[in-house]
């Protein structure tokens, strides 16, 4: 109790508040300067030109100067978006570094090597004919917060830095990202980039082009992530290149065209971990229903540690699970344990078709499979579908198998 | 912003165990005195500073100021609007007081020989168009130089 007596008063004394700020309006953007950082604002070149800590304002592309209460965030752009159009503030120790386009249907935010700063965008607000499009050399921090958002063309959200991007969905909100149909970007919401996603909201896309999701390097959902929903994608729900990491988040995904889930191989082979998933906790919950496609698929191993898939195996040809390597289902000490459910009623793809012809498969594995445990329930009932399918071997060291079993060309008890 | 020192006494009598409920009150009474604390140093007002060093204040709560031909127009909710001929604008500040606190630039920097003298070694000289100048080598104009948390406008003859 003492302890945390001093640490409360030292943490109040040494507190730096910046509750008063100046806003400068200018159009649809605004700066926001903390009083106590304003100092002595100068009017200079025979007052047509105002400098405001350490920045200089044409006087005549200012509407006006208000000032608010309002706690003063640094490194911050807010976008809030209406129907009349988006509004942006954006904090004064960042502002000369990042250059704001706000036209009617885009608001496009950029910056270049001199921005050493991490930004937060804070989005929020709700457009059916607007999107953000960031660009950088420097890692960001991405809230949507209760965001409604339909893009008039490309994606709704474009992240283009190629860096780490928190992407940060607040406990209690709903965002909702889709795009137009048609056209050529990859997704609803696409990072070039590694995004990491937590808060416990929901997050929830509709891909109307092509993917619902798309990053081109690792992607991670931490622990306290909240809910990722796909309602619709003309693509893959969620496309991933490098790796992709699910520590937790429930995740619903349905009425994909392509995979529910999709870990592809970048260019770069020596990327880490190129091409595989892991998950490692939380709740996936698939339905794969179109023809030919899968619930999770990767292009190198699949290691399963913790968490609940639960699919629903419907489409011609489809499989719950797939890979081109290896598969591994283990289930972690004090983890989240590991529970895979599928229902497969699937039957095959182009029967007879020596090129394209593909079997209903709960799990199929190009390589290996090995289980350590965990418990795997699959309820094959297409015609000429299976449970699990492996061409390498099967690894058997622990687990449960419940109601189904391994078709393999091998098979190791350990 | 909170800039003021802290009684010692706030540390020292507390060196000997409190009774439970003691520091309970206590711990509630910082969490809940953080407001007023935060709040010691409001900058309630802003004065605005011409050339022939008239300074008038205006109150920040409703503060609204815009710039229509050649004139800065400025009211807020306890103050009726005012013009100001921007040609005769020198500068403006917040402050707790409307009080105009006369300047006292003895200690100001200069520039002479094109080189900053007279200010911090961090101190930042910046352009009238807002870029960043280097100290060392300032041509003739005028310049913004940031130092210790004041502005100061130099000009390089």
């Amino acid at each position: 109790m003492k302890k945390l007596l001093l640490l409360t008063a030292c943490a109040i004394i040494g507190m730096k508040t910046q509750a008063q700020q100046l806003l400068i309006h200018q159009g649809s953007v605004t700066t926001a300067v903390p009083m106590s950082e304003a100092g002595d604002m100068f009017y200079l070149d025979n007052g047509n030109t105002l400098s405001v800590a350490g920045c200089s304002y044409a006087v005549n592309s200012i509407d006006s100067l208000t000032t608010t209460k309002a706690a003063y965030v640094p490194a911050q752009v807010a976008v809030n978006y209406s129907a009349q159009g988006a509004r942006i503030t954006v904090s004064t120790d960042i502002a000369p570094l990042l250059t704001i386009k706000n036209t009617r249907d885009s608001v496009s935010v950029t910056s270049g090597t001199d921005l050493t700063t991490e930004v937060t965008y804070h989005l929020s607000g709700s457009s059916s004919a607007a999107s953000f499009f960031m660009d950088g050399e420097f890692k960001a921090r991405l809230v949507l917060d209760n965001l409604n958002l339909t893009s008039p063309s490309g994606p709704a959200i474009d992240i283009a830095c190629g860096k780490r991007i928190d992407v940060v969905v607040p406990t209690g909100t709903t965002s909702r990202l889709a795009d137009k149909a048609g056209g050529l970007h990859k997704a609803a919401f696409f990072v070039n980039g590694h995004p990491e996603f937590e808060g416990g909201g929901t997050l929830e896309l509709t891909g109307n082009a092509k993917h619902a999701f798309a990053s081109d390097e690792y992607t991670l959902f931490k622990p306290d992530f909240g809910n990722f929903i796909v309602k619709k994608a003309a693509g893959d729900g969620i496309h991933v290149e490098q790796y992709l990491q699910v520590d937790g988040g429930t995740f619903n995904i349905a009425n994909t065209l392509g995979d529910c889930i999709d870990v592809g191989v970048t260019k770069d082979a020596t990327d880490l971990y190129n091409g595989q998933a892991f998950i490692k906790g939380g709740t996936i919950t698939l339905q794969v229903t179109a023809e030919d496609v899968k619930g999770i698929k990767a292009d190198a191993d699949i290691e399963i540690s913790g968490g609940q898939i639960t699919a629903s195996v419907s489409g011609l040809g489809t499989k719950g699970i797939s890979t081109d390597k290896n598969l591994l289902v283990s289930e972690t000490a004090g983890g989240t344990p590991t529970r895979i459910n599928m229902t497969v009623t699937g039957t095959t793809y182009k029967p007879g078709d020596p090129l394209l012809e593909s079997k209903c498969r709960g799990i199929k594995a190009d390589g290996d499979f090995t289980f350590k445990g965990g418990i795997i329930a699959i309820s094959a009932t297409g015609a000429k579908s299976k449970a699990i399918s492996v061409d390498g071997t099967y690894y058997y060291y622990s687990g449960k198998l419940d109601g189904c079993s391994v078709d393999a060309g091998n098979t190791v008890v350990m | 912003m909170f800039t003021g020192s802290v009684p010692s006494w706030q540390f020292t009598q507390i060196t000997q165990p409190l009774p439970t409920g003691l520091m309970k009150k206590l711990l509630l009474f910082f969490l809940f005195s953080f407001p007023s604390l935060a709040y010691a140093q409001s900058y309630d007002y802003i004065t605005l500073r011409q050339t022939d060093g008239t300074e008038v204040s205006f109150s920040t709560e409703g503060l609204k100021m815009q710039f229509r031909n050649g004139n800065l127009l400025a009211y807020s909710k306890a103050d009726a609007e005012k013009s100001f001929p921007l040609a005769t604008m020198d500068f403006m500040f917040f402050s707790d007081t409307a009080t105009a606190i006369e300047r006292v630039n003895a200690d100001a920097p200069r520039i002479v020989n094109g080189k900053l003298t007279g200010a911090a070694a961090d101190a930042k000289v910046f352009a009238i168009d807002g870029k960043p100048a280097n100290r060392n080598r300032l041509a003739a104009g005028a310049y913004l130089v940031r130092t210790q948390g004041v502005t100061y406008k130099v000009l390089a003859k």
